[in-house]
């Protein structure tokens, strides 16, 4: 069985802290970036995810940023990208989804919201929800 | 000619604070009618996130240092003691910046929230020159009050 491996990208260490928890408690390895430049730099390092959780607002690179650099690399092109944010109204989450997000998860947020999501994304193994 | 300031309403906070409370910190708060209840004049957290755009404004959210510390213990299902000050600094913009954003969605667009800003201190209630307070929240958490206000920008006049 190959595990999923996930970057959650969030200036919060609380807020990665929580999706952490919810990651790993359906099996995934969870690694972690304060913005999207430290975010770039774990991929550039040679760990790339099956899946990023990008909040929107953060220092140094924002989390559009990061979804419209990362659709600008053709080897990045297997990478999910979902954003969890507080962006709610429905103009920034058509940003998202045109620069290449595909998922959107507002804050704040349900663990069995974030999981459903995944599912529909098709990153969930079937029996990893208890 | 009257200009108008934007202004949520006390039941959109409640609802939002009763939301982000229960999701992030496991438990529900008691809602108050705004103003009942002061926040004590010990040292308190308060956090600062900025709305701009087609709406001008701040959301302040304040509370009592201790009661910080527990909200971060909670958001970070850690035990209060073993709290960082960067911990509390952290969850509580956090929440500011949940609170925030939902503010913002129901303020006129385009509007930009801006990253959030956390203040510890004694009577370090934010002010912000130039506003008004339109609206306000208290809650009851732990039994410990924690307030929310909305300040606009108050229209320049000729």
């Amino acid at each position: 069985v190959t595990t999923v491996l996930a970057l959650v990208i969030d200036d919060s260490r609380a807020m990665r802290k929580i999706l952490a928890r919810i990651l790993g408690g359906i099996g995934f390895e969870v690694l972690e970036a304060g913005d999207g430049r430290e975010a770039l730099d774990v991929i550039e390092a040679g760990r790339v995810p099956d899946v990023c959780l990008v909040d929107w607002n953060m220092p140094v690179m924002d989390g559009l940023q990061f979804v419209i650099e990362v659709r600008s690399r053709p080897e990045l092109r297997a990478v999910t990208l979902m954003m969890v944010t507080t962006e709610s109204e429905h103009g920034q989450v058509v940003r998202a989804l045109a620069a290449g997000a595909h998922e959107y998860a507002f804050k704040p947020f349900t663990a069995d919201g974030i999981v459903d999501k995944l599912t529909l994304l098709g990153l969930v193994p079937s029996g990893a929800v208890a | 000619m009257t200009t108008s300031v934007f202004a949520p309403s006390e039941g959109d906070l409640t609802a939002v604070l009763t939301e982000v409370w229960t999701s992030f910190l496991g438990e529900e708060p008691i809602v108050l009618p705004p103003g009942l209840v002061e926040i004590g004049l010990g040292e308190r957290v308060t956090a600062l996130i900025s709305i701009t755009g087609a709406f001008d404004g701040h959301v302040v959210v304040e509370m009592a240092a201790d009661t910080a510390v527990a909200v971060a213990g909670a958001f970070l299902q850690t035990d209060p003691a073993e709290v960082a000050a960067a911990d509390v600094t952290d969850a509580v913009g956090e929440l500011a910046n949940m609170v925030g954003g939902f503010v913002k969605s129901l303020a006129p667009s385009p509007s930009s929230l801006s990253l959030p800003v956390v203040l510890r201190g004694r009577d370090s209630s934010a002010t912000a020159p130039g506003t008004v307070p339109v609206c306000r929240a208290d809650v009851l958490w732990h039994e410990e009050p924690v307030a929310v206000t909305v300040l606009a920008l108050t229209p320049t006049l000729p």
